[in-house]
């Protein structure tokens, strides 16, 4: 696959959207994690996680807070998005010292293994339609 | 006819005296200067904190690897990317996974028509228990990325690849060339003389030369890669 090619397949990712449910507990420990990661992105090697740091703004811009922790939330994210986040978990699942520990994550290591897995499941729950109609 | 074992072919080479083709010695001048590149990345590590290097000595899962020195990384480099036990994944033109699973050694090749435009690679070691089953979830979520059901699993090391892809084994050779110029303030054609050098070197037959497949470097030398206060 050539740059070209590479770059239609971003943009049928980033074209498909659709609102995406996180639970309450899900949604506070994305958040946690996409503070901590955005904390010490310098830290991350970016061959393995190759996203700009402005698409981690994006993101942290896309997941803003709720106005009560309790509730669903709910938020309009593309196909491209749930991809980032999900290599973004998958990552951090080798950087959990230097991204604070469980201590700034809120959450053991297994806890974030478990995060990319939901994260997964929501991705293609969500996208599995797009993803198919594309194929 | 099957692809020749590359570190098989280096060792009989020396042993026998037998010069391998202009091919096999181009695919190990591309492995050698990939390998160059990534312990110097390694080495420094990003923004030089030195993490990556001492996850070899000092790692949080599998045994320590015995690495002292940015030689010690290349040669190290170089065995992942040419072991027969290296499974190589190629997901698209611009990126190539390989993991050596008896060093628990990951190796990320990158070029700048990616998502991210780097030019280069790394290589590390799981950071935890689960290295194999990680590195098994990031290509299948790159898989996914992509649309397929998965990408074809190429035993063997990169050797093979090169061999069978002459364009392949060109860009790689031109892009590695000029990484390793620019690191060393030389011109790419100089880069590659001396790893043509470099790659005759390993089939010459030396007195008790190390032999080529061993895994593993183990003399100490001068630290040129500190380790981390980090870790």
């Amino acid at each position: 696959m050539d740059e070209e090619q590479l770059e239609k397949r971003m943009q049928t990712l980033r074209a498909q959207k659709a609102d995406i449910a996180f639970a309450p507990d899900v949604y506070a420990q994305l958040r946690r994690l996409l503070a901590a990661v955005h904390k010490h992105f310098e830290q991350i090697d970016p061959y393995v996680l190759d996203l700009e740091p402005e698409r981690l703004d994006a993101l942290v811009k896309a997941l803003s807070p709720l106005d009560r922790p309790t509730d669903v939330a709910m938020r309009r994210l593309s196909h491209l998005d749930m991809f980032d986040l999900e290599r973004l978990a998958l990552t951090s699942e080798g950087y959990f010292a230097e991204l604070g520990g469980a201590e700034a994550l809120g959450m053991s290591p297994p806890e974030l293994t478990a995060l990319t897995e939901t994260l997964g499941h929501l991705r293609k729950s969500c996208f599995a339609t797009a993803e198919r109609s594309a194929g | 006819m099957s692809t020749p074992d590359i570190q098989e072919t280096l060792l009989n080479a020396q042993q026998n005296e037998k010069k391998p083709t202009e091919a096999f010695m181009r695919a190990v001048r591309v492995m050698r200067l990939a390998a160059a590149v990534i312990a110097d990345k390694t080495s420094h590590g990003y923004k030089k904190h030195h993490r990556d290097a001492d996850e070899f000595n000092n790692p949080r899962y599998g045994r320590p690897l015995g690495i002292h020195s940015i030689r010690d990384l290349q040669q190290h480099a170089f065995n992942v990317l040419a072991s027969r036990d290296t499974e190589i994944v190629h997901p698209y033109g611009t990126k190539i996974y390989a993991y050596h699973e008896p060093s628990e050694t990951i190796v990320i090749l990158n070029s700048k028509q990616g998502r991210m435009k780097l030019d280069g690679g790394t290589m590390f070691r799981s950071k935890h228990d689960s290295g194999p089953d990680w590195y098994r979830r990031l290509t299948r979520l790159e898989a996914e990325w992509m649309g397929v059901d998965g990408f074809p699993v190429k035993q063997g090391g990169f050797g093979p690849s090169l061999l069978q892809d002459e364009d392949l084994a060109t860009r790689m050779e031109s892009r590695y060339a000029k990484l390793y110029a620019r690191k060393k303030h030389i011109s790419p054609e100089e880069a590659l003389a001396q790893f043509r050098q470099n790659a005759e070197d390993m089939v010459t037959p030396k007195q008790n030369a190390p032999a080529v497949a061993k895994t593993v470097a183990q003399k100490p030398v001068a630290h040129n890669c500190h380790p981390s206060p980090v870790r």
